[in-house]
């Protein structure tokens, strides 16, 4: 008997090189600093030049344009010379949808930075890179990514594209969006004296505009909203921003129109960000896993995003869900695992909803950082003085611009300023690199746990002469199984193939054991040698693929077994038509 | 005044009929539509919509001359989503045809737009005739890994792909009988009824063989169980019926559906979409106020929209007669869509039904042959034969009285009996076969296609009825009127208003328009400056006006400051309704001024 797992025989010098001490330095042949943002035009420029300093193991692939032009870029990272990505389990990984969650693409340009600079190095991550695949896009709108770094913004604001929405249906598009009126780069807020406004400025603290409870008199002052002229004449401000569209509700799960889920965008995959993402994932049946990063909250989210899309995260793949989610609450300290529409909102087309419920793929989506890491102590709610203190002690000042007088055309004299655009939502800098490496590690987990599949026992009995019983056992290392119990139920994708393939004879019969003392096979189809397992290989501790055949062949002739799968590598084993009994052990 | 719409229709003239054969039919379609973009003396123009999966023309007809004044109010036709229904395409094109022949006068005020075929590739498909009518893709419709390896076959080679009955079918075949014969009319088959004792006898299956060896037959393929391919009308975002066979990976998935959602998408100005097609919204208008599981998305239509639907039915069934029709899904329909998203009434009409579910008094009627030339004065009348019936006996050639037939299958076999000789068959009769794997068994059953689409010699008609539909609801369109009212309220302060009235028989939009909110609303914007106003926005708006009573008028008003003698002006826009001026000049009296 020869064991021949192709995963046995692609294992790569790499892997088993050198390895590092856990804490020593690992440079990267493209030094990046992770305690400060990238602008675009950074990361499309170290994506390209991780490609070009690691040929072997990354290549970048241009996927699309998007709306204003800017090329789409994936990194494909595995190595090469371990097999073709196509042929391996394949994590997606992006970031930046939501263009203002801005240290998404940092965790995305993270993870292609480590793994890169790790392979070779350390045997974890090069065995990572051997044996699976990983898509890496870290800005997926970039037109907003751009627009954040180089235009005034808000921490809000720019979470859509830039496709032209006439958001105060006007017949006018983007005609009227906020105004940096006092220049400091960011959107903040316009205030103005007024003896029945219901705001007071607090008495200690002048940056501090407080409302008044409605049975006490007028505060003295009014916010007339972020700061912004009438652009168009109308007789209000700020009423059609840029763009409008929410590109992580445009995806087709569950995709309902604007008017019940807004910023749906016209219809799925209607823009040329989100279509270029499908079609590069879509016929990539090998991606296993996948993560979206946005921010905020400190959450490991899954689906499904409304409760009447429930039916599509069976019981089954729900262990798997809070069997991974569960790690990741202990790497990612104050996250917690939530399912979106109960613990977050309602959300009709997100994109983790399309690879989970239309592609079959364990996918999440990390909401990175929480005020809680502020002080790293238990306690969500940081009262008012204690946010003061961060910003004033921690930041330095850095997260509030200072009121100014500004004479404004209908208002008058008005105060602007307050918070800025990097003063909520994205990890302070001097944070960074550890909230991409936490929420990194728990990725490479989740890629970790993609299914890997290997014969795990063997009998061939001879009952009577020159008919052969092989009964065959097959376990799965991950968690992932290699068919979701939702893509089985749904015919999702191609179920996975075991072949039987005698030198000598034929396969008579073939049939499905409860179990490996199961003397009852249940017949499974007409074709024998050609065994379909819809429901695939569970994940550990959820079960094993145990089946059975009869054969009709010569004695001491071989007979090839192939397992398939669209998400894990192919095993083979080849077998002597000879009574025996084998035992393997899994593969490291 | 549909009595008029319909003899004015009736004088359309006659169609040519289309070649039967699948890429021939492809071809006259697009002769037929070459021959309309050259066509002179009305306005009509022809235009690309997209180019099919296959590089097919697929092309938009635009009928209206469409002057600058006219009410911007279009009607879409669209025909050929599925290739199934030949009818709808023969009756489109023939429509557009009459239409430049006969010169109606809505031309002059109206635009109609046509989409004739859109799905040509499925149209063209070669081999034998099947119930599918899908766009042909690549698919793995049993989910084996084998890409369409056991579709239908034609064993018998009649063109076909009939039924295969299976009498008292062997375990091996791992067929089981559910069936029998029915007792009143034996060519068909029914359930058997455990409790009348009846034993099973039969098992169907499409006409075909176990190609791949898997013990299935028909199962991964053109014309079997699981087709495959892509039903463009199950494929459009709206209630789309995911993981089902037909309905693709994702909405809008072919350049066919995605084009069209994308050129509706784009013009603004449509007022309503007839679909000629599998589904029916006009005879059987959508259930009103029920909603997916979100509560919000129509699985039909809205309330406020089901008096407009009746309106229009009741128009629809006095014109065709068409008393029912076919109950189809319509998750992933092109209707289903343009009314829930696209926010437009959206008629849907299999155009023919079978004539027993036509009024008697509009069911087609053949022309009355030729009269008999006179005849010639003979000499000696002949005497009766020996075997002509006496008076008073019953004729011999009387046939034994037929019992009614009761359920839609029997129906149909009876309306195919009566076809005149010569016609097309609508049901094969059993002939014996030798199935190479399943043995003895028999071949026949009901014609594909032929329970979708018309008889050639009907089409004319439809077409007549369809283009009074038409006449009658390009008549129905909203259209504005608007008056001013001035009045002075102080020195230099003026008070303004407008009131705009819908005089059209239909809404502006229609309630899931004010829902859907893609196309405008109603805009009244007065020239005069904000800082100027005292009251009433710059702009203000109505997503609708009804039709008659108070929800068929908008008001604006506004008070401004402005010096006597200024003149002011009221720009009122509407995509659909169209777009008016109202000026006045500021004066102490007060004002009215109309348009």
């Amino acid at each position: 008997m020869k064991l021949s797992s192709l995963a046995a025989a692609i294992i790569s010098a790499s892997s088993l090189g050198t390895s590092a001490s856990a804490q020593s330095d690992v440079p990267s042949k493209v030094p990046l600093e992770f305690n400060r943002y990238h602008t675009l035009a950074e990361i499309d420029t170290a994506l390209q030049n991780i490609a070009a300093a690691y040929p072997d193991i990354c290549r970048v692939e241009v996927i699309g344009k998007s709306l204003q032009g800017r090329e789409m870029r994936v990194l494909v990272v595995s190595n090469s010379k371990a097999g073709p990505d196509s042929a391996k389990p394949a994590m997606w990984i992006d970031g930046g949808i939501h263009a203002n969650e801005i240290q998404a693409a940092e965790a995305v340009l993270y993870t292609a930075w480590y793994l890169t600079k790790h392979h070779g190095h350390t045997p974890a991550v090069s065995k990572l890179i051997d044996e699976r695949a990983f898509y890496l896009l870290p800005v997926v709108n970039p037109d907003s990514r751009d627009a954040w770094f180089t235009g005034p913004s808000t921490p809000n604001n720019f979470r859509s594209n830039l496709r032209p929405v006439d958001n105060d249906r006007d017949g006018l598009t983007d005609e009227d969006g906020p105004d940096d009126l006092d220049g400091d780069g960011s959107i903040t807020q316009m205030w103005k004296q007024d003896p029945s406004g219901r705001w007071e400025r607090d008495k200690d603290d002048a940056r501090v505009f407080r409302r008044v409870p409605s049975d006490k008199p007028p505060g003295g002052w009014t916010n007339l909203g972020e700061e912004g002229i009438d652009n168009d004449g109308d007789g209000q401000i700020n009423e059609d921003g840029p763009g409008g569209d929410d590109m992580n509700r445009n995806w087709p799960a569950g995709w309902l129109p604007n008017y019940v889920q807004f910023g749906a965008g016209p219809f799925p995959l209607s823009h040329p960000e989100t279509k270029a993402v499908a079609d590069f994932i879509e016929p990539r049946t090998n991606i296993a896993a996948a993560q979206s990063y946005h921010n905020a909250g400190g959450m490991i989210l899954r689906g499904p995003g409304a409760a009447f899309r429930e039916w599509a995260y069976p019981e089954t793949d729900v262990r798997v869900y809070d069997a991974l989610a569960k790690v990741g609450e202990k790497v990612l300290p104050y996250y917690k695992s939530m399912v979106i529409h109960k613990d977050l909102y309602t959300v009709h087309g997100g994109f983790v909803n399309w690879t989970a419920e239309t592609l079959g793929i364990f996918s999440f989506t990390n909401e990175l950082w929480t005020p809680q890491k502020y002080y790293q102590r238990d306690g969500a709610n940081l009262g008012e003085a204690d946010q003061w203190l961060w910003r004033d002690r921690l930041a330095f000042g850095q997260l509030f611009t200072g009121y100014k007088e500004f004479n404004h055309p209908k208002h008058g004299k008005v105060l602007i300023g307050g918070l800025n655009k990097w003063s909520s939502r994205s990890t302070p800098t001097f944070l960074l690199e550890e909230e991409c490496h936490r929420n990194f590690a728990f990725t490479m987990y989740h890629a970790d746990q993609m299914p890997s599949v290997y014969f795990r026992r063997l009998s061939v009995k001879e009952p009577t002469p020159g008919g052969f019983e092989i009964a065959l056992e097959i376990a799965n290392k991950g968690l992932i199984p290699t068919r979701s119990e939702h893509a089985r139920r749904n015919a999702i994708g191609r179920p996975d193939l075991l072949r039987v393939e005698p030198a000598s004879g034929s396969v008579l019969l073939a049939g499905e054991l409860d179990s490996w003392d199961d003397e009852t096979p249940m017949l499974i189809d007409n074709q024998p040698g050609r065994c379909l397992v819809p429901g695939g290989v569970p994940g550990k501790g959820s079960g094993v693929l145990t089946r059975k055949f009869y054969i009709e062949g010569k004695p001491g002739t071989l007979a090839k077994v192939v397992f398939e799968a669209d998400k894990a590598r192919p095993i083979e084993i080849t077998i002597e038509l000879k009574p025996q009994d084998s035992t393997f052990s899994e593969p490291q | 005044m549909f009595t008029s719409l319909f003899l004015c229709a009736l004088s359309l003239g006659v169609v040519r009929p289309l070649d039967p054969s699948s890429d021939a039919f492809v071809r006259s379609v697009q002769s037929r539509i070459d021959a309309l973009s050259k066509s002179t003396g009305a306005a009509v123009s022809v235009a690309s919509l997209t180019s099919s999966t296959k590089g097919r023309p697929i092309s938009i007809i635009k009928l209206g001359e469409s002057p600058a004044q006219a009410p911007p109010a279009a009607v879409l036709i669209v025909a050929g989503a599925d290739a199934r229904h030949r009818t709808g395409v023969e009756v489109a094109l023939g429509l557009c045809e009459a239409v430049v022949r006969t010169n109606p006068p809505w031309l002059k005020s109206r635009t109609v737009y046509v989409v004739p075929c859109l799905n040509p590739d499925a149209f063209a498909v070669a081999g034998p005739i099947t119930d599918s009518g899908r766009l042909p893709l690549p698919d793995d419709a049993d989910h084996d890994r084998r890409i369409a390896e056991d579709p239908a076959d034609d064993l018998d080679n009649d063109g076909f792909i009939l039924s295969m009955r299976i009498k008292n079918p062997a375990p091996s075949t791992g067929l089981t009988a559910t069936l029998v014969e029915d007792p009143d009319e034996p060519r068909l088959l029914r359930p058997a009824d455990p409790a009348k004792g009846e034993r099973p006898v039969y098992a169907i299956l499409p006409e075909g063989s176990d190609n791949d060896g898997d013990g299935k037959f028909n199962e991964d393929g053109r014309g079997g169980s699981a087709g495959g391919g892509l039903d463009l009308d199950m494929n459009f975002p709206a209630h789309w019926p995911q993981f089902k066979d037909g309905s693709g990976t994702r909405p809008l998935q072919s350049p066919e559906s995605l084009a069209l959602a994308q050129w509706c998408l784009a013009n603004h100005q449509l007022a309503a979409v007839i679909v000629f097609g599998r589904h029916d919204t006009l005879v059987s208008i959508p259930e009103s106020g029920k909603m997916d599981p979100s509560g919000q998305f129509p699985l039909g239509i809205e309330n406020d929209d089901k008096a407009l639907y009746e309106a229009i039915s009741t128009s629809f069934k006095d014109i065709t007669g068409i008393s029912e029709c076919p109950k189809v899904d319509a998750a992933g329909s092109f209707s289903s869509w343009a009314y829930s998203t696209l926010g437009i009434p959206t008629f849907a009409t299999p155009v023919w039904v079978r004539p027993d579910l036509v009024k008697e008094d509009k069911r087609f009627k053949p022309p009355a042959p030729t009269p008999p030339p006179a005849p010639t004065p003979i000499a000696e009348i002949p005497n009766p034969p020996d075997d002509a019936p006496k008076p008073g006996e019953p004729k011999k050639d009387d046939k034994p009285k037929r019992k009614d037939p009761k359920n839609d299958d029997q129906k149909w076999l009876r309306y195919f009996d009566d076809l005149p000789a010569g016609s097309p068959p609508g049901f094969v009769p059993w002939k014996p076969f030798h199935h190479p794997q399943l043995g003895e068994l028999e071949i026949g059953g009901f014609v594909p296609l032929a329970r979708t689409n018309a008889p050639q010699t009907q089409v004319s008609y439809l077409v007549e009825q369809q283009a009074a539909f038409l006449a009658d609801l390009l008549d129905r369109l909203p259209a504005l009127e608007a008056r001013a009212f001035l009045s002075r309220s102080g020195t230099g302060i003026w008070k303004l208003s407008a009131r705009i009235t819908n005089t059209g028989s239909m809404p502006t939009r229609a309630a899931i328009a004010a829902k859907a909110d893609r196309v405008l609303p109603l805009i009244a914007t007065i020239s005069v400056e904000p800082a100027s106003l005292i009251a009433g926005r710059k702009r203000q708006t109505v997503d609708r006006l009804a039709v008659g009573g108070t929800a068929a008028t908008f008001e604006p008003e506004w008070t401004f400051r402005a010096a006597e003698g200024a003149t002011i002006s009221i720009s009122i826009t509407d995509p659909v309704a169209g777009n008016l001026t109202l000026s006045v000049t500021l004066a102490d009296s007060t004002q009215e001024a109309a348009r």
